[in-house]
């Protein structure tokens, strides 16, 4: 399906193209991206319009639309019941923290790897090992070592421990990047004197911008998602993120479906912003690589 | 570069050194208290009771249950891992070039990855319900379905159901990670490719795809990884039933050690699962240092 | 709360710590306690003696609740606050993690949580695991002054006692009634059942009909979640006469009783709602408020539920019965406690004395009338409370007769320390009964089994 929609086969190549069947590649591309797209969105929108439907329809009828009018009775209980705005700068601390520790981390490590071999093949099997371990029952030593720093039910432990989850994603992702480098520009800065750490910031990391932001962006959404390791060791709005908020709107016997579509919308809204700023860079850096 | 200098060695090792700390603070001494936890009869509010040796991992193999989990889990990572990476890859495809309405559906794309999984989880169990489902409702509808369908109350359907929602949210995981990986693919062989007169299909068979394969195995292994540790969807849309026909490993681990409160038998099925993992991942880093050495700069 | 700052520097390097330090220094948003969504029906009044000291002015402990009553814990606390001048913190998780949170917290030393919500069948292990106080001096000493007598019986000692001593307060008293809906019954010419053999005829005359309509004659909760799929199969095990032991406290859960009330739930699947094994409590109450399905065994509160015009389409339409019963020698009709909570006390609560005045606050009699006619989550654990004005004006008279009724005398699940164990094969068991994967026989004979090897440790 997909590489149908690149190209026509190649058997058929030594002919040149002719004029209708690239309108039918044409036409076939964007029809399939029409169907992936309705299928990530139907969804969403089934979200939206459940966030607007009256408590009843909701149970009544699964139609994608409200049919007995608007109501945004939803929205107004979701704010008033749950503390929203706290939830979603907790998840947004949090996640700024982790990120930035992340990619703090994980840049220079995932460099040296890779241009010195530093841990030889030892480390990236590691750090990706790392990654292996099912959180469940490894989240138990993880709360006495964060209880006895004193770092339960705070904003900063949690980020931490997003960074040690996310540390491989990261560290793999870059490695790749940085390997699609060519070296040599490096080996002409150093020849130059620059040091090491010189290179890397003034060097590489520019290079690859792209990917180090598809990286941030990754790891900023898995934290601003993630559910475990929050519940595990948060207690109170202190440090308590959007998704344990989310699962507060449950009632004595049942989810209050129109109050968590509306709450989860308006925690996707800041972070889609992001997203679409960033994206900016990320085309900004394809340009920069058609320079290069 | 090959000199290393005392200078040189040292900015290294602050280059890998957080790296390193960190891992071996949080990642070693769980393991290590894992380890030693597999080995006694511990409940969760009586750590290392009492030493029993291998007992939990005889007890392992012999649970047909855990067995069974360890089955479910590789259906449904090698499955997701599959559909996602040729979807999303297929996708950041098509949509990798500048203009407008691509880089609008580029956004768009991102959408379910940003959602909240217990929303996620609200919102499919709507979408499934089985009386007022919005499946249910169009399929009916249309005519594809003659009756109502519980799509989440029939063991092999209900599979696949988490597996659909699984798709959903992690494809955009896999796209925006190849549109990062086609970004930085170098100009210069197109070009020569250009010059030499190759067609698009050729040039995809022959440079595109062969440049990505790496980073394509990067992505793949670690949204492998992640579906190995499947947990929050199972536990909100299925809770591993019906029957026990989504109870993939991490949540029966969870049910062991939660539930029941038995961390030593958890723990020792957590061990046994990192090592199946690490077995699988030592492979899969192999085949993808080979495709680096093969296809890489 | 406990941050460090130096261990944090030493542990996060520089700029870590700036970055915690910076967001630490954040706007701790005024919201620090949440807002209770206080309803109508409650008037909060200042209280009267506003002018004499309070005893308990500046201090302040953190109770523990989970998510269904997070709304009357709230209430709770912020009436306490009004009395005492103290500060209660109520700290909110899903129902499906209070236990591990409670031991979690307790094990590793953490001791944030001074009260602590627990979910009765797990007491047992609560108390073997070293979280809960224990209250029998208190519970003695406050015994003529809080009508401790005036707890439903039923309930007062399966929440509260293990190995002869005290260890919580009732909370929430929850079981299951037969809700119906009459102008499904009434069209379809079905009466109310009293036995479960009638109960699955009236399901298949009414879902034969009303099927391609979308009307099914009975809602069954069978997902495979132990409150939910337990309570289903426990409701029952009761009607059949079963036990799950025998007076030596050996396991009988593979009797005759046991499997024909297995065989019975399976018997009633392909008549129910599709698909039971994935109807928990949305599925069940969204089919019931909306008028799609006839009967559902529901806690007490549904009958609330059915007359919100909010939620619901059948206002007025319904009923409500005691549970059906079996066949065979042992019949009868036992409702069982599905569900139902209590409080207790940390071990490692940091103000004790705070913690118990919170306990014999929620325990009085006049509080247990006020929260529960607040929707609040909860259902009274005291006679009195059912036989109070407000609350039987609050849902309806008949219905608070019919909850009074089914409280007393229901049959409670076990409370030991193996049970969490134990009821974990059992949902595993029953599930795979339900999915036709083991017969009933087979699924209870593997129970059965599993359970002498648990206790016979």
């Amino acid at each position: 399906m997909t590489e149908q929609a690149i190209s026509p086969p190649l058997r058929q190549r030594p002919a040149k193209p002719l004029h209708p069947m690239r309108t039918a590649m044409h036409l076939l591309r964007w029809a399939t991206v029409a169907l992936l797209l309705a299928f990530t969105l139907i969804p969403l929108i089934f979200m939206v319009t459940t966030s607007l439907k009256s408590p009843i329809e909701i149970r009544v009828s699964g139609s994608l639309f409200p049919s007995e009018g608007i109501f945004l009775v939803n929205w107004e209980r979701a704010f008033r019941n749950v503390p929203l705005p706290r939830y979603l700068w907790n998840s947004l601390v949090v996640g700024v923290m982790s990120t930035t520790m992340t990619l703090l981390v994980a840049v220079p490590a995932s460099y040296a790897i890779v241009r010195f071999r530093a841990g030889g093949r030892w480390l990236p099997s590691w750090i990706l090992g790392t990654y292996v371990a099912p959180p469940i029952v490894i989240s138990v030593p993880v709360f006495m070592l964060m209880r006895s720093v004193g770092l339960v039910d705070q904003p900063f432990g949690l980020a931490l421990l997003h960074m040690v989850a996310n540390l491989p994603v990261a560290t793999w992702m870059l490695m790749d990047f940085i390997r699609s480098l060519p070296v040599e520009v490096e080996e002409a800065a150093q020849m130059d004197g620059a040091s090491y750490w010189g290179v890397l910031l003034r060097i590489v990391v520019p290079l690859i911008l792209p990917g180090l932001i598809a990286t941030a962006i990754i790891c900023l959404i898995l934290s601003w998602n993630e559910f475990l390791f929050a519940l595990i060791l948060t207690y109170s709005l202190r440090s308590q993120t959007f998704p344990i908020g989310i699962s507060e709107f449950q009632g004595e016997h049942g989810l209050q479906f129109g109050e968590i579509s509306a709450a989860a919308l308006t925690g996707i809204v800041p972070v889609y912003v992001l997203a679409m700023f960033f994206q900016r860079y990320l085309i900004h850096g394809l340009t920069r690589g058609s320079v290069k | 570069m090959h000199t290393l200098h005392r200078q040189h060695r040292r900015e290294i090792l602050w280059m890998v050194g957080p790296a390193v700390l960190t891992l071996i603070v949080f990642s070693l001494y769980p393991l290590i208290y894992s380890i030693a936890l597999s080995a006694t009869d511990s409940q969760l509010a009586r750590p290392f009771r009492e030493f029993v040796a291998f007992k939990n991992y005889t007890d392992a193999a012999r649970d047909a249950l855990f067995g069974n989990s360890l089955v479910l889990t590789f259906i449904y990572a090698f499955g997701v891992t599959a559909i996602e990476t040729i979807i999303g890859f297929g996708l950041a495809l098509l949509l990798n070039r500048e203009s407008g309405p691509t880089r609008f559906a580029r956004t768009l794309g991102l959408l379910p990855f940003i959602t909240p999984p217990v929303a996620i989880a609200a919102i499919w169990r709507l979408i499934y319900d089985p009386s007022s489902g919005m499946l249910n409702h169009y399929l009916v509808r249309a005519g594809i379905l003659e009756q109502n369908v519980a799509f989440l109350g029939i063991p092999g359907l209900a599979m696949a159901s988490v597996m659909l929602v699984d798709i959903w949210q992690w494809t955009p995981f896999v796209f925006l990670l190849s549109l990062a990986v086609l970004a930085s693919l170098p100009h210069e062989p197109y070009e020569a490719a250009a010059v030499d007169g190759a067609n698009g299909w050729q040039q995809f068979i022959h440079i595109t795809l062969p440049m990505c394969l790496p980073g394509l195995l990067v992505i793949a292994i670690l949204r492998l990884i992640g579906a190995m540790k499947v947990f929050d969807l199972v536990f909100m849309l299925t809770f591993g039933g019906p029957g026990s026909s989504t109870q993939v490993a991490s949540f029966y681990i969870y049910k062991v050690a939660f539930q029941q409160f038995k961390t030593g038998y958890a723990s020792a099925m957590t061990i046994i699962v990192i090592i199946v993992l690490s077995v699988l991942v030592t492979l899969l880093t192999a085949l993808y240092r080979r495709a680096q050495a093969k296809y890489g700069p | 709360m406990k941050l460090n700052n130096r261990t944090l520097s030493m542990l996060g390097g520089a700029l870590a710590a700036a970055l915690t330090l910076s967001a630490c220094a954040a706007p701790v948003a005024p919201g620090a306690v949440r807002q209770v969504e206080v309803t109508r029906e409650v008037v909060v009044t200042a209280t009267p003696e506003a002018t004499t000291p309070k005893p308990f002015e500046g201090q302040s402990i953190n109770v523990l609740t989970i998510q269904p009553h997070a709304v009357a814990t709230r209430a709770l606390a912020k009436w306490f606050e009004e009395e005492t001048g103290a500060r209660v913190q109520v700290l909110v998780v899903p129902y499906a993690n209070v236990t591990e949170k409670a031991i979690l917290d307790v094990t590793s030393g953490a001791g944030e949580y001074d009260v602590i919500e627990i979910w009765y069948p797990m007491l047992g292990k609560l108390v073997e695991s070293g979280v809960l106080e224990d209250l029998t001096q208190w519970w003695e000493e406050n015994k003529e002054a809080l009508q401790f007598d005036d707890f439903v019986p039923s309930i007062a000692d399966p929440y509260t006692l293990i190995d002869g001593k005290r260890w919580a307060l009732p909370y929430d008293g929850d079981t299951h009634l037969l809700f119906y809906n009459r102008e499904l019954l009434d069209k379809y010419g079905v009466k109310p059942p009293t036995t479960w053999a009638e109960y699955r005829e009236a399901c298949k005359t009414i879902t034969e009909q009303g099927k391609s309509e979308g009307i099914y004659g009975c809602a069954i909760m069978g997902a495979k979640v132990p409150i939910i799929l337990l309570s289903t199969f426990i409701n029952r095990l009761q009607g059949y006469g079963a036990s799950f032991f025998d007076a030596d406290g050996k396991p009988t859960i593979n009797s005759p009783e046991a499997v024909a009330a297995l065989q019975e739930l399976v018997d009633q699947l392909p008549y129910a709602l599709p698909d039971p094994k994935a109807v928990a409590f949305d599925e069940a109450l969204g089919g019931f408020t909306t008028g799609k399905v006839g009967m559902v065994e529901f806690w007490t509160d549904l009958g609330q539920m059915s007359d919100n015009p909010e939620q619901s389409k059948i206002i007025g339409k319904w009923g409500a019965v005691p549970m059906p019963k079996g066949e065979g020698p042992n019949a009868a009709s036992r409702p069982a406690l599905n569900a139902g909570f209590a409080l207790g006390i940390s071990t490692l609560a940091q103000n004790k004395p705070l913690a118990y005045e919170f306990l014999k606050f929620v325990g009085r009699p006049d509080i247990n009338v006020r929260v529960n006619t607040i929707v609040g989550g909860l259902d009274p654990t005291r006679k009195s409370t059912f036989d109070a004005e407000p609350y039987r004006k609050h849902v309806t008279p008949e219905l608070a007769d019919a909850a009074k009724a089914a409280l007393s005398g229901a049959f409670a699940w076990p409370t030991n320390a193996k049970w969490p164990e134990m009821q974990d094969v059992l949902t595993e068991n029953v599930a795979e009964a339900l999915a036709g994967t083991k017969t009933p026989q087979q699924a209870l004979d593997d129970t059965q089994a599993k359970w002498l090897e648990i206790l016979g440790k």
